[in-house]
């Protein structure tokens, strides 16, 4: 097994795979999406300056991966839908609460469906500063914001998230910009 | 509740990849072999284009006499056709004749249609007219100058771009909008340039907007004054010019009431694109107050801004309407890309235009050049084609006084 593989691992997997669901909220893909992230990680780690924090280094990997995948999931889904001018329906909204999800109080699986309500600027923000517990300076870099991009988008998105647990009846349009 | 919000944010559990490192690390492994024998396998690219060009080349050798005969037998025709049109009683010509002038005829006249399909523009470069809105100024059609009409309240400026005649001086062309057009008819009120002269020198390296009035302005109201500072300001904008030389009857200097001297700086905070409708049911963009210091860094603030309205002016109405969200917006260099959410539906093919070119216009104040947009529900919105790239365009509510 490749020492490098191992080392980051052992070190930033558990991290790294819960991210990734967070982003893109479903297991089977969040897995697909973390090799991914190893294989551009291995691919390109003669290339990582030790200068640079390795761990924002590999979240802003996995972020990246996360964003191509939703951009193409998102756009392969509108258009098939348009095509066919069906009630534009997203399909990951009937999809099933993970079971660790099912587990928690109702409070907690509110704020699970919310989140996905949000931009997806918000989203990122949000599962960094208070799922990973980042900094915001980490966040910054992993998003390669500036830092007051960080705070404002994270001042909105905690509004946004709140307002749609207030009311879940405008969850279509609410929280985005 | 904000603190409730986050604690619950923490209390999302904790989701363990179940696999183990080894099938991570298997499965990592079979997918990097599987790029890289895809990767040798691209390394022998040209053994097919190779044995297809071998192949056209034989067919080449074989068809192409014929084809310089034909070739020969076509110009001969041409001339022939040519010379029978000037001669329209020489029509003696041979029955093999005739037949080979039918069949060259057409490739000629394909020629000719072709020619006419480069030169006419495509559908999607022409000016689509809507009931209501007024499309922006596009780049293409050359420089524009914004000549701003206040509403009949004074409560904001309504920023139009009349085309820029440069074989003719800036005053001229100026004077020629102001006299030409007729703001009334779009329920309008006359501008606040009116009895101004301008011109656009170049002063120690800086280009410089020279605007002089009649009068003195001590006495103006503050509306008045902010209704001329921020004409000039768009018109020095829509110009080019670095800096603006405020004079009174030629003097250097120009009082704009309570605010006192007029600031020769040219403002280019950005700020957010709103929707105007007149009375006479006119739809224009105009801007909003701009937005300063870390407001106005991030251009998110702007777009929630324009989704929103501007409670404090309801004249300026959101940009972009209720049933219509972005979900991110992400740039790139010069280039942006704007995701609406998947459940947006834009009303109708009109309010998609203004919207997608107040989204341009502000997104030009940030450096982008151009435009991506994605999940509008439309292929094409007015002259736009939406599977590229738009350019932005240079100036809002483009009016042709012709």
């Amino acid at each position: 097994m490749d020492k490098t593989f191992e080392r980051l691992y052992d070190r930033y997997h558990t991290n790294l795979f819960q991210f990734l669901f967070y982003m893109v909220k479903n297991r089977a893909i969040a897995e697909e999406l973390v090799q991914e992230v190893y294989i551009n990680v291995l691919r390109s780690y003669h290339n990582y300056e030790e200068r640079s924090n390795e761990k924002t280094w590999l979240f802003a990997i996995a972020r990246n991966i996360a964003i191509d995948y939703l951009r193409t999931h998102n756009r392969r889904t509108s258009r098939w839908l348009s095509k066919f001018d069906f009630n534009k329906q997203h399909p990951k909204d009937e999809a099933p609460l993970p079971e660790e999800i099912l587990l928690q109080k109702e409070e907690v699986q509110a704020i699970y469906k919310c989140l996905r309500e949000c931009t997806l600027d918000q989203q990122q923000v949000l599962i960094l500063r208070y799922i990973q517990e980042l900094s915001i300076n980490e966040t910054a870099e992993i998003l390669n914001w500036s830092v007051s991009k960080v705070k404002t988008t994270q001042h909105r998105a905690i509004k946004a998230l709140r307002e749609l647990v207030d009311d879940p009846a405008n969850h279509r349009l609410k929280g985005v910009l | 509740m904000n603190d409730r919000t986050k604690s619950l944010l923490s209390q999302l559990p904790v989701v363990k990849d179940e696999r183990s490192k080894t099938t991570i690390y298997e499965n990592i492994e079979k997918k990097r072999n599987e790029q890289m024998s895809r990767s040798t396998k691209k390394k022998t690219p040209w053994i097919i284009p190779g044995i297809a060009a071998v192949v056209v080349l034989l067919l080449a050798v074989l068809i192409t006499p014929g084809l310089f005969n034909q070739n020969n037998n076509d110009s001969n025709i041409a001339i022939t056709q040519s010379d029978s049109n000037k001669t329209s009683d020489n029509s003696s010509n041979s029955g093999s004749d005739s037949k080979a002038e039918t069949t060259t005829l057409a490739p000629a006249e394909e020629k000719t249609s072709d020619t006419k399909e480069e030169e006419v523009p495509t559908f999607a470069e022409e000016p689509t007219v809507f009931d209501s809105y007024i499309p922006a100024f596009q780049q293409s059609n050359g420089k524009s100058v914004i000549i701003s009409y206040p509403d009949p309240e004074s409560t904001l400026l309504v920023p139009l771009s009349f085309p820029l005649d440069e074989s003719k001086s800036t005053q001229e062309n100026i004077e020629f909008i102001l006299t030409n057009f007729r703001a009334s008819d779009y329920g309008l009120e006359r501008s606040p340039l009116t009895d101004a002269t301008f011109e656009l020198i170049n002063m120690t390296g800086k280009e410089t907007l020279v605007v002089s009035f009649p009068e003195p302005g001590d006495g103006l109201s503050s509306t008045e004054s902010i209704m001329i500072n921020d004409s000039v300001q768009q018109l020095a904008k829509s110009l080019g010019a670095d800096q603006i030389n405020w004079q009174t009857n030629g003097e250097d200097g120009y009082t704009l009431g309570n605010f006192g001297n007029a600031d020769p700086s040219v403002n280019k905070k950005p700020s957010p694109y709103f929707l105007y409708k007149s009375r006479t049911e006119s739809h224009f963009l105009v801007n909003g107050p701009a937005l300063e210091g870390e407001e106005g860094a991030e251009m998110d603030v702007a777009l929630s801004l324009m989704k929103d309205g501007d409670q404090s002016t309801p004249y300026y109405l959101p940009s972009i309407p209720a049933t219509v969200a972005i979900y991110s917006f992400d740039g790139n260099g010069s280039e942006a890309t704007i995701f609406f959410t998947e459940e947006s539906k834009f009303p109708s093919e009109e309010e998609a235009m203004q919207t997608i070119e107040a989204l341009m216009l502000v997104a030009s104040q940030y450096g982008y050049q151009t435009i991506r947009f994605e999940n509008t529900g439309f292929d094409k919105i007015g002259r736009y084609s939406l599977d590229n790239p738009l350019t932005i365009p240079s100036s809002p509510n483009a009016v042709d006084l012709n």
